[in-house]
């Protein structure tokens, strides 16, 4: 066979891949079939590949292969096969392979959900509504009320969505048609990838990590995903991830350090499942690796809250370099119902909860644990989602410019020292000593040379030693 | 005089090597004097004995105190302090044996019937495995502060202070350095006594401060942890604690490669669990502690600050048949259901503890395993009670 034998002269589709091959020496054998050297020098999938690239024009052996399609019991097309049967010109173009993606666009839009602090705006949508169409049947000119009226509402709204209280803010952050990570996701990059699978056996719907590129650099997503619908939050569990999900994370975040480009992480959670499977796969030991593992990651990473957080299940993908929230979101340690059944006995005090936990964005820059606030759209996220990725993008790629300056070892310190000094303790003070009465006072005698060191015996001053030099090489 | 006074009990103590089942029948022991006391004396204590019945355990305690002082000349006996209750009888949580304190103490808490270990204070722990002459506290004195200005029914503020009185700690751990067999190690010790052994700000810095100390000296942790979670009172920084220990243990574990243990006790719970509980290079849990992540009671009960449980458990009948008769208990409340089984012919009880709401009535035809009560859990997930212990 020609081709094989010039080994220089290759057609101009090879791809790179392939011209790697071909400089590996290979035989044709007479039968013609290029399948043999599988098991000799190459990889196995490639092999195949070429094989049926270049195959030879004439067949000299007289074998026939019949194969007979087995007449499957199903009546009803797969619906897990998700391969259209026809591809249309649009399916192709856009992130790759789109219809293997769960998260279409919805069919119907989502009906406006107002919430409780919304009545008196509704109220004045409606008499709107009703003076457009009494001015329909009846033909009089309203236009000067009908403008009066619409100004009264701009008004209103921005009065009422300026000053929200903390009460108001959790429940925008847990509007139902709040835009989710994917939405904001695809908004924001211009092609993106979903990577499924925590190489352990399982997947997890609520939590999606993929790759995706914007403005000519790539990232790595991670985040939790929420349902649009019923349907869809069952599907998602709610954006509850069991173990599984952390893992995931884990085996992404990884990844990309490993290849070098930065982490986005979307909190949007009220906690880490807690179901009985999730105890059994080990819920806490996934949350705690993630925790520390991220500490090590020598990569930038942000997260941003764009809804919910919910105390450790937010925590294990959002130990970053920078936090960022949205004006609306909250993050806590105990969601306010938990916590007022615990503290004051009912869950009706849930309002009294959310004032004193102190879990709106604007409080928890003053604590100096959220860097940046983005600011939503008049209305709230859910009014205008595309306005509000946008401004997240641009909060993101301001922050990563400077993040991206640093070097490894110094963005490490930098993500240690940002959480080392969250807290406050009182010190220094003398404690009244009944406070101490069931604390050990100090045992050892005082030695006047070395304070803070007891005797060490030799075998375990030369065994520290030895463990000393073993840390100071190189990690492999 | 060496005067061993062995108190009243309903079961006889642990003298001789009886089973647990022999043991239970015999109630006739009442009191067991080893000491020389006179008819009298013996007399006027008894009396006193039932007069004070109410005062029984603080009594007998004073007693003991009284008579073994001669004994208890080391002042680390002393420190060792009765478990929880002021009785002189613990009862073992897991087969419900009783204990009596002198011999369980020789034995460090451990239950003799299936080895469950009772939960000691941090004081105890420490005195137990430390040699004497060689602890070196750390950050004695912390203590919180009330940042986010918390108050529910109580201000967080004169809770706490209330809990520091209470138990004589300033916070939830204890940190330092010792010597237990002749190795040196660097323990931190959680104490479930203080506030439900919660993870705030004082916890996360005084056991960031240890795990950075032992980086430095070489030293290997070992934190022994009894915790129901993060500090609901302290808000998003308690949850920030759990990255900042994570963070010092990856400096310490990944980059420097050095030992760290875990030693998780009855109960570790929440946000202690998901953080530096699991990351132990080797984890060695006590027998049967409960540990859990959002543990079994999730959303479908609550365990109060003051500690006291609220009842959300489902009952179902025992048996097939018609509910013959209702019994409504006196005081706290509760109920006894008598259902005639229409199989055998004889009546299987139900008890009820107070608390849950009965569904059923009398006369109505249950099936075995039918519930009872009512189920108080709510099963929207938009409002999960992610309830008891907070992570």
């Amino acid at each position: 066979m020609q081709i094989a034998m010039e080994s220089a002269v290759l057609p101009a589709s090879v791809s790179s891949a392939e011209q790697s091959l071909c400089s590996v020496p290979w035989r044709l054998s007479k039968h013609g079939s290029s399948l043999q050297r599988n098991g000799n020098n190459m990889l196995a999938g490639q092999g195949l590949m070429q094989a049926w690239k270049f195959k030879p024009e004439k067949r000299r052996t007289n074998m026939h292969v019949h194969a007979m399609l087995k007449k499957s019991r199903r009546k009803t097309p797969d619906f897990e096969y998700p391969w259209p049967v026809k591809f249309k010109p649009g399916d192709l173009d856009g992130s790759p392979l789109p219809f293997l993606s769960r998260f279409k666009p919805l069919p119907t839009p989502p009906k406006p959900v107002p919430l409780p602090f919304e009545l008196p705006l509704v109220h004045i949508q409606k008499k709107i509504q009703e003076i457009r169409e009494t001015a329909n049947t009846t033909g009089m000119d309203f236009s000067e009320q009908l403008s009066e009226l619409q100004e009264k509402y701009d008004e209103v709204r921005k009065d009422l969505y300026n000053q929200l209280s903390p009460v108001q803010r959790l429940s925008v952050a847990r509007h139902p048609n709040r835009p989710t990570c994917l939405d904001h996701v695809l908004n924001m990059t211009d092609k993106w990838l979903e990577l499924h699978g925590d190489r352990a056996g399982f997947d997890d719907p609520a939590l999606v990590t993929g790759i995706g590129k914007m403005d000519g650099m790539s990232f790595m997503f991670i985040g939790h995903q929420k349902g649009r619908n019923t349907k869809e939050n069952i599907h998602r569990n709610f954006a509850m991830p069991t173990p599984n999900g952390y893992r995931k994370a884990l085996r992404m975040m990884q990844h990309a350090e490993r290849h070098g480009f930065p982490i986005l992480t979307f909190v949007d959670t009220p906690g880490a499942y807690a179901g009985i499977q999730a105890e059994e796969r080990g819920q806490g030991e996934a949350i705690a690796r993630n925790l520390r593992e991220m500490f090590g990651l020598r990569v930038p990473i942000i997260t941003t809250v764009i809804g919910e957080g919910g105390s450790g299940g937010a925590l294990a993908i959002g130990c970053c370099d920078k936090m960022l929230m949205l004006e609306n979101s909250v993050y806590y340690v105990a969601s306010p119902e938990a916590c007022a059944a615990i503290l004051w006995k009912t869950a009706a005090a849930a309002p009294q909860a959310t004032e004193a936990l102190k879990i709106t964005a604007h409080e928890l820059v003053k604590l100096d644990i959220v860097d940046q606030i983005i600011p939503e759209p008049l209305g709230g996220a859910h009014s205008d989602p595309l306005t509000t990725s946008m401004n997240i993008k641009e909060a993101i790629l301001g922050h990563m410019r400077d993040l991206l300056k640093m070097e490894p070892d110094s963005l490490l310190k930098h993500r240690v020292g940002k959480f080392r000094k969250i807290g406050s303790v009182r010190e220094g003070e003398q404690l009244d000593p009944r406070f101490k009465r069931n604390m050990k006072p100090r045992d050892a005698p005082f030695n006047e040379s070395d304070q803070h060191q007891l005797q060490i015996p030799s075998f375990v001053r030369e065994n520290l030693e030895r463990t000393l030099t073993t840390a100071s090489t190189p990690a492999s | 005089m060496n005067s061993e006074l062995v108190p009243i009990c309903w079961y006889p103590p642990q003298l001789n090597e009886d089973s647990a089942a022999s043991r239970k029948k015999e109630i006739g022991d009442l009191f067991v004097i080893q000491a020389n006391k006179t008819n009298e004396e013996i007399v006027t204590s008894v009396i006193n004995w039932f007069e004070d019945r109410q005062k029984f355990g603080g009594l007998i305690g004073a007693f003991l105190e009284e008579a073994t002082r001669s004994s208890m000349t080391n002042e680390r006996d002393r420190r060792i302090s009765v478990n929880a209750n002021k009785g002189l009888w613990a009862r073992c949580d897991n087969c419900g044996n009783m204990l009596h304190v002198k011999f369980s103490k020789q034995n460090r808490s451990v239950c003799e019937e299936r080895g469950y270990h009772l939960s000691m204070s941090s004081m105890e722990r420490i005195e137990l495995s430390i040699d004497p002459n060689t602890w070196i506290p750390l950050d004695e004195d912390m203590s919180a502060r009330d940042i986010l200005s918390f108050s529910d029914e109580d201000s967080h503020e004169t809770r706490i202070l209330l809990s520091q009185e209470k138990t004589g700690l300033t916070d939830a751990v204890q940190t330092g350095i010792g010597y237990p067999n002749g190795t040196l190690i660097a323990p931190g010790v959680m104490d479930f006594h203080f506030m439900g052994g919660s993870m705030g700000s004082v916890v996360g810095e005084k056991i960031t401060r240890l795990i950075e100390y032992a980086t430095q000296r070489l030293l290997p942790p070992v934190l022994i942890r009894a915790s129901g979670g993060a500090r609901t009172q302290e808000g998003t920084l308690s949850l920030m604690q759990m990255a900042k220990i994570s963070s010092v243990l990856q400096l310490y574990q990944v980059q420097n490669k050095l030992l760290y243990i875990s030693v998780p006790t009855y109960p570790t719970t929440g946000g202690v669990t998901a953080s530096f509980g699991m990351l132990g290079d080797i984890i060695i849990a006590e027998s049967k502690a409960y540990i859990a992540f959002a543990g079994g009671n999730k959303g479908r009960g609550q365990i109060y600050p003051d500690g006291s449980k609220s009842n959300n458990t489902v009952y179902t009948a025992l048996g097939t048949g018609k509910i013959k008769r209702i019994i409504r208990k006196e005081g706290k409340g509760g109920y006894e259901i008598i259902i005639e089984e229409s199989s055998g012919g004889c009546e299987a009880i139900d008890v009820v503890p107070p608390g849950p709401e009965l569904i059923v009535s009398e006369g109505e035809f249950v099936k075995a395993d039918q519930p009872l009560t009512n189920n108080p859990n709510k099963k929207q997930f938009e409002k999960v009670q992610l309830a008891e212990m907070n992570f």
